[in-house]
């Protein structure tokens, strides 16, 4: 019994801040998207008379019916490059050497950049004008040479999706390392023994093995996906048009931008928790799934 | 001989006595609280200020934050901290602190589309600025109608930092080639032919991205120009009336024609200042505050460095010259506890001495031309150092407009910046203005118009 009460005393700081920084702001949100509430108009808020019109205003917004469709088009491309990327870059530096060692150690650094000093850098570099990168893809792929890399939808998408890809793939390689390393080599030379070429190996032992954790990555990046944001603000501003508006972006302008619609703005949030929550819960049970992982 | 000796002594001890005074009082007023209409004694003494603005590199503000401290503090005591947030957080943060009410801030400024958002946090200044003789009637039309957020008498702020609208261009440019400077928007499409093929640069730079709505300045003055509004008197969606489509088509020409930067899609402000200042382009029309950095080694190229010439941003033709005049007031929150204090700063800090001397400091990094009261525009010796710069200002000014100064307008703002976007990038003038001016109308009718 003493221990039991011990036991929350000890958590009870733990809890205090999780309940301060988490569930509160979140019950408040929740409170907030249930009134009209726009910061500019504080006399037409009646705390207490609740609707639900917020939410139902969601579903007739064509501003936020885009925006979802965008950051699902931005969540799939990022998490798909991410992925297929980091398992390439792991591929290539499993073998150990002193070259791959400093290689993982300078690995770890697109990851430590702030996303928007990342938005800062990349719309820099793609500056038609003056742009590192836009000159050296002139030079290197001459069919892209005076692409208008921000000034067009699908490639503003893109390269909003490679300025993410830079950062996760180097981190995900790493965990890909680790994971790579786990995988017995008595395994990999028995199948060769047996006549299997490198892709067969690959494709028959490595990848199955691997499953688990492609599919942890999977959902962890595309969790962190659907909340993008930074990279929005600082490369795009949601454009050319509203081509890159992500859902995160739309929330923060409805809130202290465009309308300072806070209610709105509240609900908006509350339907990014709800999707949010389901992954996460999908994430939890696949990962505390015995045998798995 | 001696006579002359005499008259010579006499009319030097008579100099001395007239100017050394003079002298010896202008350095003496800059720590005089009299001189700036601030109470004797320094009531304040220990009080600190913190002041909510952005941008604190830009030279007037710079300038300004650096004599707060050597001449303001001094004087009375006050000391005062500028808070250097980003532009593009700018906004969120003036929000977010004059709606929490924490009194974090004293002073804030705020970009004139913003104001309603934040009226309702701001102190009426009116009581303060009688008592101690003040008034708005310095300031051109344009800006007091944007210190006092559109309302008929109250003022919520003094101007601090506006712009007038102007046409940069290498003069170097159109010597070599004979050409007269335009004043219509349809002349500098017909300027801008001659100096794409006859050139290696770039006609004119543009900014067509969606960047703080940035997009919408110069398609502003092609609107008003033209005989367009953005609303009618009911606030129904006036934009895309033939004369909002013969302006925004012309507005977007640039583009489809070849005659600006194809990056100019998707740049800002800022990209497209730096096409005329890396010497790409051979005009821009922007703000007049950016004619500072063509004079700057450490920002212009060496041929544009002194080569820009200067003229009031084009009109319409058969139409009017009225473009948009920008302005950020500067303000007390009502949540302010040293309220008093606050407006001791607000009148050294707007005060005509202030604002001159901070336009003819020589010092590299506080080139400022930016001015905001008639007096000064209006000053000769201000001109002199700028070449004339604010004279020409003050004649735009006398007759600009700003944005509709509404609750809503950031949000119709949001809907015209992207439709202006799509439209650069090749959608359809009018089908775009009539989708965009149907959102702007449910826009309207959800906020009760």
């Amino acid at each position: 019994m003493r221990s039991g009460r011990l036991k929350w005393f000890l958590l009870a700081p733990a809890l205090i801040v999780v309940f301060l920084t988490t569930t509160y702001p979140l019950l408040s949100a929740f409170y907030f998207s249930l009134h009209h509430w726009q910061l500019s108009k504080p006399d037409q808020l009646h705390w207490g008379e609740l609707t639900l019109d917020n939410y139902m205003r969601a579903f007739s917004d064509s501003g936020f019916h885009n925006t979802v469709i965008v950051t699902i088009e931005f969540t799939i491309l990022s998490v798909a490059l991410s992925v297929l990327i980091g398992l390439g870059i792991a591929l290539i530096l499993q073998k150990e050497s002193r070259l791959h060692t400093i290689v993982k150690i300078l690995l770890i650094f697109p990851f430590a950049v702030s996303p928007a000093l990342k938005g800062y850098s990349w719309r820099f570099m793609l500056n038609p004008e003056y742009g590192i990168y836009d000159q050296l893809i002139d030079h290197i792929i001459p069919p892209l040479s005076g692409t208008i890399w921000l000034g067009e939808p699908f490639w503003a998408m893109l390269v909003l999706a490679l300025s993410e890809v830079w950062g996760w793939a180097p981190l995900i390689a790493l965990t890909f390392i680790g994971a790579l390393g786990s995988i017995s080599p008595e395994v990999i030379e028995a199948a060769r023994m047996d006549g299997a070429t490198s892709w067969q190996v690959f494709r028959k032992i490595t990848l199955p093995l691997l499953k688990p954790v492609i599919l942890v990555i999977t959902m962890l990046k595309a969790i962190f996906s659907l909340k993008m944001f930074d990279q929005v603000v600082t490369m795009t501003r949601g454009g050319p048009g509203d081509s890159t508006q992500t859902i995160n972006y739309y929330i923060q302008q409805t809130g202290f931008g465009r309308s300072l619609d806070i209610g709105y703005a509240s609900a908006m949030s509350w339907i990014l928790v709800v999707v949010l929550a389901i992954l996460a819960v999908l994430y939890i049970r696949f990962v505390l799934r015995p045998g798995e992982a | 001989m001696r006579k002359q000796l005499f008259v010579i002594l006499t009319l030097v001890v008579i100099a001395v006595m007239t100017i050394g005074p003079v002298i010896a009082q202008s350095e003496a007023d800059l720590l005089d609280p009299a001189y700036f209409g601030l109470q004797e004694g320094q009531p304040f003494a220990g009080t600190h200020l913190n002041y909510l603005i952005c941008c604190a590199a830009a030279p007037q503000f710079a300038s300004l934050a650096a004599k707060t401290n050597e001449e303001f503090t001094a004087m009375t005591g006050i000391s005062v901290t500028w808070a250097d947030v980003p532009y593009a957080d700018f906004q969120s943060q003036l929000v977010l602190e004059a709606s929490s009410g924490t009194g974090t801030y004293d002073v804030v400024s705020w970009v004139d589309a913003w104001g309603p958002g934040v009226q309702a946090f701001m102190l009426p200044l009116n009581d303060r600025m009688e008592a101690a003789g003040l008034d708005l009637s310095d300031f051109p039309p344009v800006y007091q109608e944007v210190a006092m957020i559109g309302t008929e008498d109250t003022i919520y702020g003094i101007p601090l930092r506006g712009h007038a609208q102007m046409l940069m261009y290498r003069q170097d440019v159109f010597d070599e080639l004979g050409i007269e400077v335009p004043t219509t928007w349809q002349e500098v499409a017909e300027v801008g032919a001659i100096i794409e093929e006859q050139t290696e640069l770039e006609a004119i730079s543009m900014y067509y991205g969606v960047s703080a709505n940035q997009n919408l300045f110069g398609w502003l003055s092609n609107l008003w120009g033209a005989g367009g509004e953005i609303f009618d008197a009911d606030f129904n969606a006036t934009f895309n009336s033939p004369e909002g489509i013969a302006a925004t088509e012309q507005y977007v020409s640039f583009m489809s024609d070849g005659l600006t930067a194809d990056g100019a899609i998707a740049f800002g402000e800022g990209e497209g200042e730096e096409e005329l200042l890396q010497g790409r382009a051979a005009m821009f029309v922007g703000w007049w505050w950016m004619f500072a950095d063509t004079q700057n080694p450490e920002r212009a190229a060496p041929e544009v460095q002194n080569n820009i010439g200067f003229a009031p941003a084009p009109g319409w033709e058969g139409g009017s010259a009225a473009s948009y005049g920008y302005l950020w007031p500067v303000g007390i929150l009502s949540s302010s506890t040293q309220q008093d204090a606050a407006f001791e700063y607000l009148k050294w800090l707007t005060h005509p001495t202030t604002e001159a001397r901070v336009a003819l400091d020589e010092t590299p990094a506080f080139l400022n031309n930016v001015v905001v009261r008639n007096s000064t525009l209006q000053d000769e010796a201000v001109n002199e150092r700028w070449g004339g710069l604010q004279f020409t200002a003050a004649e735009i000014l006398a007759d600009a407009r700003t944005m509709p100064l509404i609750p809503e307008w950031p949000e119709v703002e949001a809907v015209l910046t992207v439709a202006i976007n799509d439209i650069a990038a090749g959608a359809d003038a009018t089908e775009r203005l009539n989708q965009a001016a149907a959102d702007v109308d449910a826009v309207m009718e959800r906020a009760g118009y």
